[in-house]
Parts: structure tokens; sequence; C-alpha cells
């Protein structure tokens, strides 16, 4: 066919449908060949705005990184952040300690990086050494001679005051006797005790005097055992200060040379004198078995033996790390993972802890340098956001129990010094959450000010290309892959092209390239070639296609079967065939769809009946609306609109969403109002804006190849072919079949820029334009489609002239 | 001693406080190292009973420290839970490690009871420099208050020649597997007392004799000066344990006066 609107609508050359790589200027055999990108490629924005963010030192300005899933963003921004912490301060340990004073508070101490397990050994090797030298100090002569010697003392006290009593009281001829609760006294004549019987016989002053005697020793008895308790406490107080005096001689040199190791460090100093001082209060743990034994008894209700109060526990330390500040990942930040946790362990039913059961989380261990996190496994997780934010706003973390969060109680709880935080957080999450936290979470702006947009794709040059050949080949090295050769590469580049679905384009994505190539390698290795080749490369992306596309077979095997009305030849009225991409999980796939157009009087309605059954989005309903104004802005200007058209996607039981059909919607209205009938042989997409002009849709390559299966199942006839914009020329990456087929001339890509020259191209009659006298050309679409309306203007006023106030059509 | 030459039983007055853990332990220990029973005993004293006969008699009650009246079925029944825990203490003290034991209830005058119950070879047990009873037949083992058993050498105090203080402490020496400081008078043989002393077990590097004067305690304690020992065996004063009561006091180690 030709006319004066198609004339210049040239299929687009083949060369053109599909960009190959250009790797001339890269000399190489195999990927093996070349050097490794380290590092982020090709993002130049968010590796600025990452160095930025780790170098800044004020409050607030953490990292939030956003990009497409796939984009390895986590791996290559750690690059960037390993080389910020080196040069970070190296930071401080933590240990926890025992609050002596306060049990459920533990304390919390930092030493300088890497002295903390000293610190813990040292502590541990002083007990260990008490625990042989102090009771050894108690079982000397000296101490068992002093101590004997107060006992005795007390006791040849207790027993002279006794012994006076007795005497006193025999020479009275009275007897004290030891009863089972306590003493009792009786006469006594010739060194026996005289029976009751007897001393009733005795004469009343006898017994008088005797009764006398024994009232006035009984008070004696009872000052002499009153006075029993102050001598006993006497003994223990001069026992207990002897104690004192020889522990603290036996303790002294030990804790000295303790301190003498930290003496840089006065608040372990303090601990250290603290723990001397319990130490010597508690100094029977190390002496007496008996009390070692009680004490371990009463400890294993704290999961501790007697002498483990005095132990460090050791939270966070730098002594396993090297040179500056560490960068933490946490993958799985529950709040327990993220700002630590108390252990607790249940004895005799009750839940116990103490304070080396405190372990640190991922703020902990990251404090003083970086820690990186997954946005959404951050937010997945109950309470770790809120978590997070508190500890950025109070610059301390502290260790936060969920049981206490959703009203469990715990019967031994602590209640640990907070840490002080300095942290730099780097999220990563993708570009909808971002947006999404940063319009609906008010903190968020205050804590993540930087934002590092990594980008999904690059521009595609030689240059570039090269690139993402030394990344991809950098890739299977780290895999452990089989290495690609030159045309292995060029086609993964290509394949990153049409990832990018866009010629001009090489996806950053490089996950999927990733995916891609270790399939290649697996078919490679499994044909026993040693390096992998286009064929491979090539097997594996129709491997993954082959494995997504049932659906799509299904689509097609209806449309062949007749089962879904498509035609691929022939001309129909108001009929068009237009072109969607369905996208399921990672895979998307093109398929015709039938639109149709019916025409009638109306009032100047065009019903959309996917929105009129809402099945039709609201960008549809959109480019629906679009037609109206095209319409009424080209054929209404004089005269109202008096048409009621409907639209629809015939067979269509799904939701439509999208503009990209729109001009194929309006190729079927101008068809039906024209009355000419459009080509068959040819789909179309595109949207359109007011003024006709064809506009840039997504997915170009997938609808073309939906349009071309169709069409080789059923036998290509030289005259097929797809309309699409013609801004998407430049996203071209078509399937090698297709090219081959366009290149044959078996089949045809037309760009179309405005809606006149793709009626030209489907009616086979020109668009038309106005003549001097403001009609359009006799015979043209155009022309048709006004006299069209015209025809039902009037029909419309004769209807309303017959019936008063017209009803709408 | 009786002519078996042997010990019978160590017996041990556990009744009101006159012996403690310790000292059951400290006993037992003894018992084992002699290879004879411990026998001990709660006397329930017939003049305690017989207060609650006196009209004017009260009890002054502890931990209270108040006077009480005397009611005798009370006191009779305060008898005999005491006597049963004193039988709960030498069970609870001494758990089933072999050494033969036997606890027995007495009623009389304690210091009687127990001269009725000793015989000659039989060795009563003091604790305390003041602890009652006194059994003029039998040796006795007197205990500091509050001793725990320890190693150290076996000392024997020999004035003569057939001092039998040097078969006991042989035997000590030889079980306990410690040595042996024999104190002799200037009237015993040094190398009878060391080939006799090996006879009995004791091994012939750890014998060590020193003569010196031995009449008087000083004497002992001085010649005893900073040593470690764990008993001190001799024979009985004839005067009584005042004698070496400042021995005792100065030495706080156990003596077995036979």
């Amino acid at each position: 066919m030709s006319s004066e609107d198609t004339q210049f609508i040239r299929a687009v050359a083949p060369e053109r449908l599909h960009r190959a790589a250009d790797l001339g200027g890269l000399a190489f055999e195999t990927t093996a060949d070349l050097a490794a990108l380290p590092g982020l490629v090709h993002q130049q924005r968010a590796q600025e705005a990452i160095s930025f963010g780790a170098a800044m030192g004020q409050r607030g300005f953490n990292i939030f990184a956003i990009g497409a899933g796939g984009a390895r963003m986590q791996h290559a921004a750690k690059t960037l952040l390993d080389d910020a912490a080196r040069a970070r301060a190296y930071p401080r340990d933590w240990v926890y300690v025992a609050n002596f004073a306060e049990a459920h508070r533990p304390v919390a101490l930092a030493l300088p990086g890497g002295r903390a397990p000293g610190f813990q050994k040292a502590v541990h090797d002083l007990i260990d050494d008490l625990r042989v030298s102090l009771p050894a100090v108690f079982e000397s002569e000296d101490y068992q001679k002093r101590r004997g010697s107060i006992e005795q003392a007390i006791q040849a006290k207790n027993e002279q005051a006794f012994a006076a009593l007795n005497e006193r009281a025999a020479a009275k001829n009275i007897v004290i006797l030891r009863t089972p609760m306590g003493f009792g006294m009786a006469p006594v004549k010739n060194g026996k005790v005289v029976p009751p019987a007897e001393f009733n016989g005795w004469p009343e002053a006898a017994q008088q005097e005797t009764q006398a005697a024994i009232a006035e020793l009984e008070k004696e008895l009872e000052q002499t055992l009153r006075a029993i308790p102050r001598t006993e406490k006497a003994q223990r107080d001069a026992l207990r200060a002897l104690d004192r005096e020889t522990a603290e001689v036996a303790v002294a040199p030990p804790f000295e040379h303790l301190k003498a190791a930290f003496a840089d460090l006065p608040a372990v100093l303090a601990h250290i004198e603290a723990m001397r001082a319990d130490l010597l209060e508690n100094v029977q743990y190390f002496v007496s078995p008996e009390a070692a034994a009680q004490g371990a008894a009463q400890a294993a209700m704290r999961l501790a033996g007697p002498f483990d109060r005095y132990e460090i526990n050791v939270f966070v330390t730098q002594a396993d790390h090297g040179a500056g500040a560490p960068v933490i990942e946490e993958p799985h930040p529950t709040l327990a993972n993220l700002v630590g946790r108390i252990e607790y362990q249940q004895v005799q039913g009750a839940l116990v802890t103490n304070f080396r059961l405190i372990k640190a989380g991922a703020l902990h261990r990251a404090n003083g340098g970086m820690i990186l996190l997954d946005a959404r496994s951050l937010l997945s997780e109950p309470y770790s956001w809120q978590a997070l934010k508190r500890a950025l706003l109070r610059q301390e973390v502290t260790i936060e129990d969920v049981a206490r969060f959703i009203g469990l109680a715990t019967t031994v709880s602590l209640e640990p010094d907070p840490i002080p935080l300095d942290v730099k957080v780097v999220l990563f999450g993708d570009r909808m959450l971002y947006y999404m936290l940063i319009s609906l979470d008010p903190e968020m702006a205050q804590h993540f000010k930087v934002l590092a947009d990594f980008d999904d794709e690059m521009d595609r040059s030689p240059e570039s290309e090269a690139m993402l050949a030394r990344l991809i080949g950098g890739m299977a090295a780290e895999g452990g892959l089989r290495p690609l050769d030159r045309g292995g590469v060029a086609r993964a580049i290509e394949h990153a092209a049409r990832v990018a679905d866009d010629a001009g384009k090489l996806t950053l994505m490089v996950e999927r390239l990733q995916d891609v190539v270790a399939e290649a390698d697996h078919l490679a290795g499994r044909a026993g070639r040693g390096v992998i080749g286009a064929a491979d490369i090539e097997q594996a992306i129709a491997g993954r296609i082959h494995r997504g596309a049932r659906i799509q077979e299904r689509g097609r095997e209806m449309i062949l079967r007749d089962i879904a009305l498509i035609e691929t030849s022939g001309a129909r009225v108001g009929q068009v065939n237009g072109l969607s991409v369905l996208s399921l999980g990672d895979y998307a796939f093109g398929q015709p769809s039938r639109i149709t157009c019916q025409v009638r009087p109306g009032a100047g309605r065009i019903i959309d009946i996917e929105r009129e059954v809402k099945l039709g989005g609201p960008i549809h309903s959109k480019g629906v609306l679009i037609l109206s104004g095209f319409l009424a802005g080209r054929y209404a200007l004089e005269v109202p609109m008096s048409l009621t058209a409907s639209l629809v996607f015939e067979q269509s039981y799904g939701g439509v969403e999208g503009d990209s059909a729109s001009s194929a919607e309006l190729y079927s209205l101008l068809s039906a109002l024209a009355e000419v009938p459009l080509r068959q042989d040819l789909a179309v997409t595109g949207s359109v804006n007011q003024h006709g002009m064809v506009q840039a849709i997504g997915g170009v390559n997938e609808k073309i190849e939906g349009f071309f299966d169709i069409c080789a199942a059923r036998g290509l006839t030289g005259t097929q072919g797809v309309m699409i914009p013609a801004s998407n020329v430049q996203h071209l990456m078509l399937r090698a079949d297709v090219v081959a087929a366009c290149a044959a001339g078996r089949f045809a890509v037309y760009p179309v820029a405005s809606i006149d020259e793709g009626i030209a191209l489907l009616a086979g009659v020109p668009a038309g334009g106005r003549g001097a006298d403001g009609a359009y050309a006799e015979g043209s679409v155009n022309r048709r489609v006004e006299d069209r309306l015209r025809r039902f203007a009037a029909a419309r006023r004769e209807a309303e002239g017959e019936h008063g106030e017209g009803k709408p059509g | 001693m009786s002519e078996s030459d042997g010990f019978r039983r160590l017996v041990l007055d556990i009744g009101h406080g006159a012996a403690d853990a310790a000292a059951l332990r400290a006993a037992e220990a003894f018992a084992r190292l002699l290879g004879v029973e411990l026998h001990c005993v709660f006397i329930e004293d017939e003049a305690v009973l017989a207060l609650a006969g006196l009209p004017f008699a009260r009890e002054y009650r502890l931990p209270t420290h108040d006077w009480s009246p005397i009611d005798a079925s009370a006191l009779a029944a305060e008898l005999r839970h005491a006597a049963v825990q004193a039988r709960q203490l030498l069970d609870r003290t001494l758990g089933d490690d072999g050494v033969p034991r036997a606890f027995e209830v007495l009623r009389g005058e304690p210091a009687a009871c127990l001269a009725g119950l000793c015989r000659t070879d039989d060795i009563v047990v003091r604790v305390g420099p003041q602890a009652r009873g006194a059994a003029p037949l039998a040796s006795c083992l007197l205990l500091p208050r509050g001793f725990q058993p320890r190693g150290g050498a076996v000392v024997a105090v020999m004035a003569g020649d057939d001092d039998p203080a040097l078969e006991v402490a042989c035997r000590i020496a030889a079980a306990a597997g410690d040595g042996l400081m024999v104190l002799a008078g200037r009237a015993v043989d040094e190398a009878s007392v060391r080939a006799r002393a090996v006879a009995a077990g004791v091994p012939v590097g750890r014998v060590v004799v020193r003569c010196v004067a031995v009449g008087k305690p000083a004497d002992i304690l001085s010649a005893l000066g900073g040593m470690r020992e764990q008993v001190i065996v001799m024979a009985r004063p004839a005067a009584g344990e005042a004698e070496v009561a400042g021995l005792f006091e100065g030495r706080r180690v156990p003596m077995l006066l036979i």
C-alpha cells in the first residue's frame, strides 16, 4: 500500500531492531583475562552520597540507600564503607561488671579497644589465685593462733564467769544444772543434789535460806547468760576484724598488681576497688567450705558461683578485628539481635539471670563504626524500627526486653547501664519503601538525612560495555564459575540491555545477570566446555523463559485455536489488534488483545466498558478520556460532539491498566466513525495525547514478540507487523528470530509518531489534512469522521426536535 | 589399759551441748585411727528431772531469756526430745562411713553414769577444759572446742621406757600415715624407742626422738616449740587433767591421756 501519509513510514531497519554489543575496544579471550571491578560500578551519585554520609560526623546524617532489587547495593556499598571505617578511630571495648551495691543494675565500663579480654583474664586469674592463697592464709599458724586466741579469750571469759558463778553457788551449797532448754538450780549436800523429798523435810528456816540463796544466784545466772550474746558478738566482731585484717594483707599485693595494669583507667580502678571491698566483706566464701557451699547454693539461684560475681562480662571487644572501626551487617534485625538481650535460665521453676548473661546486639558491635540493615527486614520485625530510632535519638543503646513490652513478667530482671552510642546507620531498601517512610514517619528525615540513590541502569557505550564485561567476569570468578568467552560476554551484555528494556542502556541489576551466567555455567559444564559461550547464555535465557512461559503458551494456544479471537489477516471496521504486557512474578510477556468500538449518535460520551465494570484502572481511564479530548479538539470545534461510542477489550475478563493501548483504541474509534476497515495483520501499541501525538510505552519488545509469535505460529504472510511509537525505536532489543524475519521481509516494525500516520498505515487511506477551506480532504479518514459526526449531530437534533428535551444517547 | 593392750571404744557424752558436730567429727577421726568403736551417750540427769519436785525451782530458758516454772512431764518430754536430737546430730554429722558406732541413753548422775559405763579399755572423750564427767579408770581424750582434725606429727611423751604412750602413739601415727615425734625423758633408751616405733609400722625416716625434760607441762610446751602436731599422747598425770590444763590450752590440740 502507499499513501501520502504512509510514504514516510518505513519499517525499522533490521539493524535497529537489536543493538549488538561492541567489545572491539576490549582485548581479551575470556573474562579470566579481565581485571575485576571492585565496589560500585557507575554509581557516582550513590557513591558520593555514601562517602559523604560516612564522613559526616554530625547527628542525623545516617544513610538510606535505595534502588531496585538485585542491584547488590549492600555488597557494593560495603566496600566503600569498609574504606571509610578504616579511617575511623578504633572504638572502645565495653564490659559489664557486677554492681555490688545494686545487684540488678550491672555497671557498664569502657576500656580502650582490645583491652577488655585482658582485663577479664587478669580478674579471673586474680580470683583463681585468691581461691588458693586466701584459704592458705587462713590456715596459717599465725592466723589460727590469733583466731584461737580470740575464741579462747571469749570462751574463757564466759567459762570464767560460769565458773565463778558455780563457785559462788557451791559456796552456798547450790548447784547449777543444765536443762534441755536452759538452766535450773538445786540445793546440794555433800556434793550431791538434794532430792525434793529430803529438801521438803528440812526446817523451814533452812529451806528459806536456800531459796533466798537460789533467788540471788538466779539473778546472777541471768546476768551471766544475758552477757553471753554480747561477748559472742564481741567475738564475732573481733573475728571479723581479724579476718578482714588478714584478708587485706593477703589480697593487697595481687590487687595492687591488678590496679597497676589498669592505672590509666579511673573507672576500672574504681571497680577494682569496689571488688576488693566486696571481697573483704565476703571473704568467708574463700575461706570456709561451709560458707562457700551455702554461697554456691544461693548463687546457683543466680546461675553463678559465689566467686562469679567478680568475673567480667566482655560485652563488646575490638580485639578480634583489625584497624579502624567495625562495619557490621545484621541480616536478621530482631529487637534482641539489634539492641542486645538478657538471657534467662530456669532454676527450680523460676527464670533467673545475672550480669554475665547480658549479650550484645548488632548496635553494640557496630558502636563507633557502621551498621548495615535491610529496611524491609527492619520494619518487619516488631519494635525494631522504634528501638533503632530511640537509640539514635538518645545516642545510647538500652537493652529492651520484648517480654516486658508484651506484659510477660520475669521473676528476676536486670537494668543494665545503657551504652553510649556513636554509630553510622546505613539502611538499604526499595524506592517505594523509602518514599513511604519519608512521607509518613516524621522521624525518618531527622535520622536519615543522606539519600544514596542507586541507578538501575547506565548509558550504553563501548566504555560501559567494557565495564560491564569486567563486572560479569568478576562475578563469574567470585562465584567460582567458568569464564566467559567474547561471545558469551557479548550476549550477556545484550541481555543486560534487554533487561533495561532499552537498547541504549545497560542494567545495573547485576543479580539478574549473575543468575543467567550461573545457569550458563551449568549448561557449559554439562556439555563439557571449559568456558561459557554465547550459546550457553542464549540457552540459559531461553531456559528461564521456558520455565515461566506456561501461561503465555496457554494464552497463545487459545488464540491459535480461535478460542480467543485474534485475526492476523484481513481488515475490519472498528476493530484493531491492541497489545498488552502481562507480568507474572519476574517473567513478562506480550500478547495481542482485540479492541473494538461501536458508535452511534449521542451526547458526546465515550464509554469505556472496562471502566464501567470497574475492570479499568485510573490510568487506562485517563487514556480513554484523552480520546474524548482529541475528538473534540479535532472534530467538534464548531459543533458539539453528538457521539456515543463504546470501547472494549474483547474477551478480557481481568483488570486493564495503563494507557499504552489508547492509540489502538483511537484507531478503532476513528475506523468505526469513518467506517473504514483496519488491517488485522498489524498490531498496535502506543499511548496518544489530545493532539494526536503517539507517545512512548513500556514493554515494547515483549509486545512485538507476543504478536510475532502468533503470526509465526500461523505462518508469516510477509505483511504482518507491529506499529510502535517512534520514540520507542531506541528501546528495541528484539529476539534473533524476530530480527531475522524482519530482515527477510516477512515481518516489520513500524515507527509511528502521530495518529494520522498510524491510521493511514492501518486503513490504507490517507488521514487527510484541512484545506484552505478548513475542510479535510475528500475521502480521507478525517473527512469521513467529520462527516459522520455531522450526520450524528443532525440525527440527534432531529431526535431532540421530535421528543422535546432529548435523552442522552 | 587392758591386758590385750588395745582399746575398746571411745565414749563421748553428746548431751546438752557437751559435744557439737566438730567434736563428733574429731572423735570419729580418732576412733578410726585407733580402730575402735565410737560410743555416744546421752545422759538424762536425774537431778534435772528432780527439779520439778522443788517448789521454788524454775527454769531459765534460752534463747528467750525468761524464767519459767518447771513442769515435770514437760521436762521429761524435753529430755527425751533432746536425746532424739542428739541421735539425729550424730547420724547427720557422721553418715555411714565405716566407723562402728553406738548410741545409748542413760539416766542418772552424769559423772556416775560415765564412770559406771566405762572400763579401763575405754577412752572417755571430753570436749573443752570444763567438760564434765571423770571416769577414773578410763583413758581420756581431751578435745579443744571447735577442733578440726588435721595432719601433723603424733607426739608421744615418754617418761620412761615402759611408758604406754609410745605404743598408742605409734598406732595412731601408722594409721594416719604421719610422723612420730617422741619426747623422751632422760631415762629412755632412744635406740629402743626407734626400733619399737618402726616395728609398730611407723616409717623409719619419720621417727624423731628428742631427749628432753618432760616432767612439767612447761617443759613439754618448750620442747614442742613451733611444731604442728595432731595429737599428744602421754600417760595420765597422777594429779589429774588439771595438771596438763596449761599444756592443753597452750597447744589447743587433742591430748590422749592413758
